[in-house]
């Protein structure tokens, strides 16, 4: 069988800058993968690679048997992948479940799991799900930073993906609002069976989450493995520290 | 640009989904049904004034309808879909003279109705794919200048269009009252479909592209064939009403159909209220009705509506249907506290 995401030998630069420079990894099925690495050292641009933002250089990405790196943005959400950004990105002016209602009409197709089920009876249960319950009826520029950013999580699931891409899901959180966002991203996994793949500067959020951990630098693969792995990993803390 | 207000009656999506604070329409209870009978009762207003008053206010009604249908066209591109197109104008010229070559070649009127859609939907097509990756004011601009060569073609192409002197077109309508009807029915019409098209998937799938066309495309919109199509659709409004105003006016020349057209077109979307229903047919009675009834010299003209415009889109950026929402409101809410 092969793996549920695996990316092999992918490539991208912009001008001469190489942003992604020979990635290989693979995500199991259901884990919490997180990526980290010190700016400019290619997360965000691996994230836009996967979600079809842009389009690789060279290299495959495959989820499953499906050929992703060649497809345009809104294909790639209807083979499964769903993605957030590092700022936060709403139709502000329209309600929640306005947003989650464009999520929901993304001709994805039905996916036979927990997902469809929840979804079933409108979109309050996803809003509940990931922490806004009862919100569905405000417009969201009216929501807190926090609230947004768990509605922007919402609106991705409700195009019911099998691969969720968080970037810098816990940007301008509280320690106390990022509590529940991990609180989300584990009921998002946990209840709908959702493989997701976060990006994140704030290494501590990522340590109690994620189950496995890459660490990125200057466009390459540093290391791999669990929280507690990478986190003793030499190269890593060189990386960070830039000794 | 002036882009509509938030919970302007289009720019609602999903009929069905809790909307944002806005006062509870009247005869709400009617469901939809109440937008298309109100829409059916305006059209047998507007055909009783049409018929019923004298020769020259029934004119400047015709052209203010005529612009209304042009504009509802426009309404789908750039209200729904939040790309201000300048290029109205051309698809109105291109049915105008597509119909009136077909008329002079013997070809029944429908069939004549047909080619303008088709020629218009051809062009709007085309247009719409070289203009596919521009954005903003740049596809303003683009479509600007697709505006200036369809004048240039009809001022030009001597054996297909006669050049500037024009051509006199074949009257298709028995009598003019059978045009009256189809002019107000055609109205009535073009604004049910942007009620329709607003309230279906394709429209919200247009109003994500004007809200945010990345993020949309990212939560499986496919944006570039919903703006095309958007476009395509639009273009068909414009060549439907070019079809009318030359039976209207009997003759066409390129005078009519100056790549200013297109972007006074634009103006009066934005005036009325882009986004809004009604708002072609209101922008209309201020930018072709206000200085035809004042009978303002063309110059003159121009000033003014260029004035309003200013003056609309500082003070009521969501164009009149906005102020008209906002005194609704006022009303209810002393009535309200009451």
């Amino acid at each position: 069988m092969s793996p549920f995401l695996a990316v092999k030998d992918l490539s991208k630069s912009f001008g001469g800058v190489h942003a992604v420079a020979g990635m290989d990894f693979a995500v199991d099925a259901g884990t919490i993968c997180g990526i980290i690495g010190p700016n400019g050292s290619g997360k965000t641009t691996l994230l836009g690679l996967l979600s079809g933002t842009y389009r690789p250089d060279q290299g495959t990405i495959h989820l499953g048997d499906r050929r992703l790196d060649r497809l345009p943005a809104h294909r790639t959400v209807r083979a499964g992948v769903a993605r957030t950004f590092q700022t936060t990105r709403l139709f502000a002016r329209w309600t929640l479940n306005a947003n989650l209602a464009v999520g929901l009409a993304s001709e994805a197709p039905a996916r036979g799991g927990a997902i469809d089920a929840l979804l079933k009876d409108g979109p309050e249960r996803l809003a509940a799900l990931v922490g806004l319950p009862g919100r569905g009826a405000m417009i969201c520029s009216a929501l807190s930073n926090a609230e947004q950013r768990l509605a922007m999580i919402a609106v991705a699931v409700a195009t019911r993906p099998l691969l969720l891409l968080l970037d810098e899901p816990a940007v301008g959180m509280s320690p106390n609002e990022a509590l529940g966002l991990a609180q989300a991203i584990r009921r998002i996994r946990d209840e709908l069976g959702i493989t997701v793949l976060i990006v994140e500067h704030n290494m501590h959020f990522m340590m109690g989450l994620a189950d496995r951990i890459l660490a990125m630098a200057a466009g390459r693969k540093l290391a791999e493995g669990t929280p507690t792995e990478v986190r003793r990993n030499r190269q890593v803390i060189d990386a960070y520290l830039g000794a | 640009m002036a882009i509509p207000a938030p919970g302007s009656d289009t720019a609602r999506p999903l009929g069905s989904l809790p909307l944002p604070a806005r006062a509870r329409p009247p005869l709400a209870w009617l469901g939809p049904a109440r937008d298309y009978l109100g829409l059916v009762l305006l059209g047998v207003v507007l055909w009783l004034l049409l018929s019923r008053t004298n020769a020259f206010y029934s004119s400047v009604l015709a052209s203010i309808l005529i612009w209304t249908i042009a504009g509802s066209g426009l309404n789908i591109i750039a209200g729904l879909g939040g790309y201000p197109s300048l290029v109205q104008g051309a698809f109105y010229a291109i049915g105008a003279y597509g119909a009136t070559l077909a008329l002079m070649h013997g070809w029944p009127l429908w069939q004549a109705c047909l080619l303008a859609i088709a020629a218009s939907a051809f062009a709007g097509f085309v247009i719409g794919l070289i203009l596919s990756r521009t954005r903003g004011q740049y596809f303003a601009i683009g479509t600007m200048f697709f505006g200036v060569v369809v004048e240039i073609v009809l001022t030009n192409w001597q054996s297909l269009t006669n050049g500037q002197l024009g051509l006199d077109v074949p009257l298709a309508f028995a009598s003019m009252d059978q045009l009256n009807v189809a002019i107000a029915v055609t109205t009535i019409v073009s604004l049910m479909l942007v009620r329709l098209v607003g309230r279906r998937r394709f429209g919200l799938r247009l109003m994500t592209i004007r809200e945010d066309e990345d993020l949309a495309e990212h939560l499986g919109v496919p944006t570039a064939r919903i703006k095309l199509a958007g476009f395509v659709v639009s273009a068909i409004f414009g060549g439907v009403a070019g079809v009318l105003i030359a039976q209207y006016n009997g003759t066409i020349s390129p005078a009519l159909f100056d790549y200013y057209v297109g972007f006074v077109m634009f103006v009066a979307l934005s005036v009325g209220g882009a986004g809004r229903i009604l708002g072609p047919l209101l922008g209309s009675v201020f930018i072709v009705g206000l200085p035809d009834i004042l009978n303002l010299s063309s110059g003159i003209g121009q000033l003014v509506v260029g004035l309003i415009f200013v003056v609309v889109i500082i003070v009521i950026p969501g164009g009149f249907m906005s102020a008209i929402d906002g005194a609704i409101a006022f009303v209810t809410k002393r009535r309200g506290r009451r």
